[in-house]
């Protein structure tokens, strides 16, 4: 399903009603999306962060559950009342330059993601090089030297030419490898209870007394919630549930939510859990997943931590040169994927991306999340509080000024406030997006005011 | 299709998830358990393409 909804197919038209697709697809969809490599980085950092049991088990599944909630009742809600892309519905309120811009952040956000899951299968192909390779830790930004720098390029180059010239298969090996790669994860995390021969997980997620808590019940809670903010409250997912037959295919993200994001997390904190215990590991600067990966399931673990890693940064990769593409539609797809590649391969080599995942996930939810709150104003709002729906195709307008004021002001307000105050990233998701659906309304109320008559007229 | 396809697939699947169950249960060594993984792994690809395909 997953080639024909980012294919080229109702792009700038409701999906009819022959193309709709059955609830199986669904499942099988958000099961595999949210089974990636990168799920091997956020257990364990939750473990850096001081999480204790309580906070893991019971936070992940209100946090989970509300995600899932939010899909179901916002994303495909309005998925299947327009049956239109969020960049074809975003055009039509904001108009074609602010889908531009909107296209550049999402396109470099996509490459920085993508070269976070180079950077994890990096992790697995070094460690058949031995000592050879300097493995990055939490703490390290930096490329770690020379043999690091190469593994990331080669993996890079080659996710890039196979982004351009063999998307499908990619797309078919993620398919195939899903439910396989669920089970690695759930063998990870037995083997570790095998291993420190115990069979109470609550105990064995208690950090250790003295460990600095940097997360809490409700940090689990927001990180979880807000994690695929740009998916859900941010609208992104409108290109893949406008295919839906019902809005009640939004539960299907429940199979990505508890198990991705629950139960896989679970297991790979585990791993991170073992290393403290058995060899005395540092939880705040981490084991680089392939290491942990390998020595508990042994050659299959590294091959599942390359293939979750490859069969999610390819797709990212494509639709980050789709991205590009849309913004300089004079360039060829080809082109777009190559120069999404090589920002994607450059974010790889530095560990920043992966290691910094928590703050990362939060930023990217943070920057694209308040867009889907002016789709949400526009979808259920408009008419009830005189605003005209579809602003830029009603009125002929290139740009919606009070569009663009609505998502900029609300982000650089969180970002700054994550930067100078300190406030966790994966927090600001939900009050960005409040108050971007409020600014657009009271800007749509100021400056919008003469287009209506124009539109009544 | 390849009927021998589901079997395989379905087995490989349980191939993956027991060998830890039974390290758990201390019925199987480490080493044994890496290697029926493996063996797994090579059995869900080589044979679930077939029938995943066509489904």
């Amino acid at each position: 399903m997953a080639d024909e909804i980012v294919g080229d197919e109702y792009e700038r038209r409701p999906v009819p009603e022959t193309a709709l697709k059955g609830p199986t697809s669904f499942w099988g969809m958000y099961a595999g999306e949210h089974t990636a490599g990168t799920e091997f980085m956020i257990g364990p950092l939750f473990v850096a962060w001081g999480a204790t049991a309580f906070d893991l088990i019971v936070g992940l599944l209100v946090g989970n559950l509300l995600a899932v909630l939010t899909w179901r009742f916002v994303t495909a809600e309005i998925a299947t009342q327009q049956r239109l892309t969020l960049y074809y519905k975003l055009e039509k309120i904001c108009g074609r330059w602010l889908v531009s811009f909107y296209n550049l952040a999402n396109g470099v956000l996509f490459c920085f993601l993508a070269g976070a899951m180079v950077t994890v299968s990096a992790t697995a192909i070094g460690v058949p090089l031995g000592d050879a390779i300097r493995m990055p830790t939490f703490d390290d930004v930096l490329p770690t030297g020379l043999v690091w720098i190469s593994t990331c390029v080669v993996l890079g180059v080659l996710m890039t030419v196979v982004a351009i010239r063999g998307y499908a298969f990619v797309a078919r090996v993620g398919h195939v490898a899903s439910p396989w790669m669920m089970l690695v994860f759930v063998a990870c995390g037995i083997t570790v209870l095998a291993k420190l021969d115990t069979w109470n997980l609550y105990a064995l997620l208690e950090p250790p007394a003295g460990t600095k808590k940097a997360i809490g019940f409700w940090g689990v809670v927001c990180f979880s919630w807000f994690c695929n903010a740009a998916m859900h409250l941010g609208m992104s997912d409108l290109s893949i549930l406008r295919y839906a037959r019902k809005p009640s295919y939004g539960w299907a993200s429940a199979a990505g939510m508890f198990f991705g994001h629950y139960v896989a997390w679970i297991c790979a904190a585990l791993l991170l859990v073992y290393w403290v215990r058995n060899f005395g590991a540092n939880p705040a600067k981490g084991v680089p997943p392939g290491t942990m990966v390998y020595d508990a399931v042994g050659w299959s673990g590294i091959v599942c931590v390359i293939v979750a890693g490859w069969t999610t940064a390819n797709p990212t990769i494509y639709r980050a040169g789709l991205a590009f593409q849309g913004m300089f539609p004079s360039i060829s797809r080809t082109t777009g994927t190559l120069i999404a590649g090589a920002v994607c391969t450059v974010a790889s080599i530095f560990p920043a991306f992966a290691m910094k995942l928590l703050d990362f996930v939060g930023i990217y939810g943070t920057i694209l999340a308040p867009v889907g709150a002016i789709i949400f104003v526009d979808h259920f709002w408009a008419h009830r509080l005189g605003l005209i729906s579809d602003y830029a195709e009603q009125t002929n307008a290139k740009f919606n000024t009070a569009a663009l004021l609505a998502w900029i002001i609300p982000v650089l307000v969180g970002l700054s406030c994550y930067q100078l105050l300190n406030v966790q990233s994966f927090v600001l998701p939900l009050p960005c997006w409040i108050a971007s659906g409020i600014l657009y309304v009271l800007f749509s109320k100021l400056m919008n005011r003469v287009s209506a008559k124009v539109v009544v007229a | 299709m390849n009927h021998w396809a589901k079997p395989v697939s379905i087995l490989s699947l349980v191939m993956t998830i027991l060998p830890p169950v039974l390290l758990l249960l201390k019925i199987v060594d480490e080493n044994t358990m890496k290697a029926a993984m493996l063996l797994a792994t090579v059995g869900w690809f080589a044979a679930s393409p077939y029938w995943l395909r066509e489904s």
